[in-house]
């Protein structure tokens, strides 16, 4: 059962960074050449 | 970890057969613990951004631990203590800046510690209350992952929501488990002291944990698992409240009142009628359940704008939430559904701190939905699971985990991706303009930023197309909120880059009344333009620069950007000593300023004093070592020609090797 848990975990930790991935890659890269972290 | 009750014939309670219950829960917490860890892991990676800046890095309360005792007194909120009125969080943020400095990823990473923390304590929490594994599995592995939270454990200045869910949780066990003592002798006054204090650690981070007590005693009354009688539930209870007026208490101290905004003008909760926010917070609320089951829509701003009571989409979200509290009543009246009794119950008392009953800058935001998220994902889990063994009846086992596997995978992409917008100040902000094209703060923050960054280009060398782009930013933040004092200071910003000074003076000047808090910047970037202003004379400028650089300093003793401006314009007044003595305190209030020291190191050349310009440059190498190239560069040559020139050139009567001490 250990193992098919830690198995399970793998799987959905694999299936979440992929799809973190897609989620930001469907949107246009923001503009982020002023990049400063001076004004706020 | 406790035992568990035997299973009920409910169906939200795992049966005998469930798999996860040849699951160790050890292992099972393990599991759910890393799965935290690991979905927040990149954020290790980020900045500091959003309100990091003034919480973390310029606040120099942070780096005067001594003065922790002024958050027992009213003189904190006199002085401008940032977040006075949170003093947990605030002892939290004073001693992880001792152990971790300002390096981000420290910092990013003790926010991912608090994340996996407040999911160990939650688990805690629900073994106590007696929730079978399988329940607390799955509760725990959607709170972990929900993308609502991303904003939370990614911003560094947002842990005060994750140690109020922390230590607020720790307090439920706690109570839990003092509600299991029957006499009233020591030991129930130890763990009644316990649960006072975890509740007051709680609630003096953020009052988001007050409804506690409250919660304890709704789900001892209506929760399906056991529940106490009242003879030993009244005390844990009672120190419940007790550490909620704990924490209270210390903001009347502090602030005079039980609303730490209410002087604040511009507050759009306390300018609107009560209908308007009334109907706004509908809207909100409905809007925040749906994004807690359906993960989209995300942001870092919502634009705020009033709602009317007549609206369609109030009436909905009025009649959906009236309609599930009339079934939630009934329900309880006649002892069915009690799971989702608790979950609705204890939803709604959370949800209320931040649902603007008491008047807060912001009327949404992300963060505000942590803690109530927690018998939200009790909800889903239930209901998940329920769905999964409905499945497993009709084909294999391993079906039985699809629709939990499934919800958490799709929760966790979402807090993923959500999380990549706190990166960087300007991918923040660009986001937020994108969810929130209406949001005047959005529009006026952008175009500060823009010009921050043309500040830093050559003379003459600013980018015609940025310098617009800051423009129509500013332009447009000014159409949406003209009565705003952050559309009036990028405006000032902008005529300080095209040096007309006069513009800007008065930009400053309009700005000040009107700004909610943190008028320390605008007093200082108002000083400095005031001395270039050509309608006025020399005289009349150096007393107004003065008058506002003093003011300045007298009620804010901790921000640095004060005591670094004001040294430059006592600097650039020809008061060295003065100057000298402000760039040192602004060096211990933030020690990781480099063009602090490159000032200084200005100041003594100015004053002939290249043996202590060489000793501020060589006790300031690892520091200078981040400074912008061109100015690093510009110093390094000065320098050098100091010391070659001038090398025996009498130093004056002042401590200028202060400044090349690490303070």
């Amino acid at each position: 059962m250990i193992r098919k848990f830690c198995a399970l975990l793998a799987f959905i930790a694999l299936s979440i960074a992929v799809g973190g991935m897609a989620c930001v890659t469907t949107e246009n890269a923001p503009d982020t050449a002023d990049e400063t972290d001076g004004a706020t | 970890m406790s035992t568990l009750p035997a299973p009920r014939d409910r169906p939200d309670v795992a049966s005998d057969d469930d798999p996860w219950r040849r699951l160790p829960e050890r292992v099972a917490l393990a599991g759910v613990l890393i799965l935290a860890a690991l979905v927040y892991l990149p954020t290790i990676g980020f900045g500091f951004v959003y309100d990091d800046h003034w919480t973390i890095l310029a606040n120099g309360f942070l780096r005067c631990p001594g003065d922790l005792g002024l958050l027992l007194s009213a003189q904190a909120e006199e002085l401008h203590v940032v977040d006075a009125f949170r003093p947990t969080a605030v002892l939290f943020d004073v001693l992880s800046y001792q152990v971790f400095g300002a390096r981000p990823a420290w910092h990013h990473l003790l926010s991912i510690a608090l994340h996996v923390g407040v999911c160990a304590a939650a688990w805690h929490w629900l073994a106590a209350r007696g929730v079978p594994v399988a329940i607390r599995v799955a509760t725990i592995g959607l709170f972990a992952v929900l993308g609502i939270h991303a904003e939370t454990v990614a911003v560094v200045s947002y842990r005060e929501d994750l140690l109020a869910a922390l230590f607020g949780l720790l307090a439920l066990a706690a109570a839990d488990r003092a509600a299991t003592i029957r006499e009233s002798g020591a030991p129930a006054w130890r763990m009644g002291c316990v649960v006072a204090l975890w509740q007051a650690l709680a609630a003096g981070a953020k009052l988001s944990a007050a409804p506690i007590p409250a919660v304890f005693l709704a789900l001892h009354r209506v929760g399906p698992w056991p529940t106490r009688p009242w003879a030993t539930a009244w005390r844990p209870f009672a120190a419940l409240g007790l550490g909620t007026a704990i924490a209270i208490a210390q903001q009347f101290v502090v602030g005079g009142g039980a609303a730490p905004y209410a002087g604040q003008p511009g507050l759009f909760a306390a300018d609107w009628s009560g209908a308007e926010v009334f109907a706004t917070s509908i809207q909100i609320s409905a809007d925040v359940l749906r994004q807690l089951v359906i993960p989209i829509g995300f942001a870092p701003e919502y634009a705020d704008r009033a709602a009317h009571i007549d609206d369609v989409a109030t009436v909905l979200c009025s009649l959906g939430l009236l309609l599930a509290g009339a079934h939630v009543a009934a329900c309880a009246l006649q002892r069915r559904a009690p799971v989702w009794v608790t979950v609705a119950v204890a939803t709604a008392l959370l949800w209320l701190p931040t649902s603007n009953l008491v008047a807060m800058p912001n009327l949404r935001a992300d963060r505000f939905a942590y803690l109530p998220s927690l018998p939200v994902c009790l909800g889903l889990a239930v209901a998940v699971l329920a769905l999964g063994r409905r499945l497993a009846r009709h084909g294999p086992a391993w079906l039985a985990a699809v629709p939990l596997v499934a919800l958490v995978v799709i929760q966790g992409a979402a807090a993923q991706a959500a999380a990549t917008a706190y990166k960087s100040d300007s991918r923040l902000w660009e986001t937020a303009l994108r969810r929130a094209p209406h949001s005047a703060r959005a529009h006026a923050i952008m175009a500060e930023l823009i010009t921050a960054g043309l500040a830093n280009a050559e003379e003459g060398a600013i980018d015609p197309l940025r310098r617009a782009r800051a423009e129509a930013h500013c332009r447009r933040a000014r159409q949406l909120a003209p009565g705003d004092a952050l559309p009036r200071l990028c405006a000032a910003r902008l005529a300080v880059l095209d040096k007309r000074w006069s513009a800007a003076a008065a930009g400053f000047a309009e700005a000040l009344p009107l700004a909610r808090a943190r008028e320390d910047r605008i007093l200082t970037a108002w000083a400095s333009a005031l001395l270039d202003v050509p309608e006025l004379s020399y005289d009349a400028r150096r007393a107004q620069a003065e008058a506002l650089a003093e003011r300045a300093v007298r009620e804010f003793p901790y921000a640095s950007e004060v005591f670094a401006a004001s040294g430059r314009l006592y600097h650039r007044l020809g008061q060295p000593d003065r100057a000298l003595a402000l760039y040192g305190r602004a060096r211990t209030l933030r020690p990781e300023r480099w063009d602090v020291v490159l000032w200084g190191l200005e100041l003594a050349l100015d004053l002939g004093d290249s043996s202590a310009a060489w000793a501020i440059w060589q006790g300031a190498e690892d520091l200078l070592a981040g400074a912008e190239p061109r100015r690093l560069d510009a110093a390094r040559r000065r320098l050098w020609d100091a010391t070659s020139l001038l090398p025996h050139a009498a130093p004056p009567d002042l401590p200028l090797g202060d400044l090349a001490d690490d303070p």
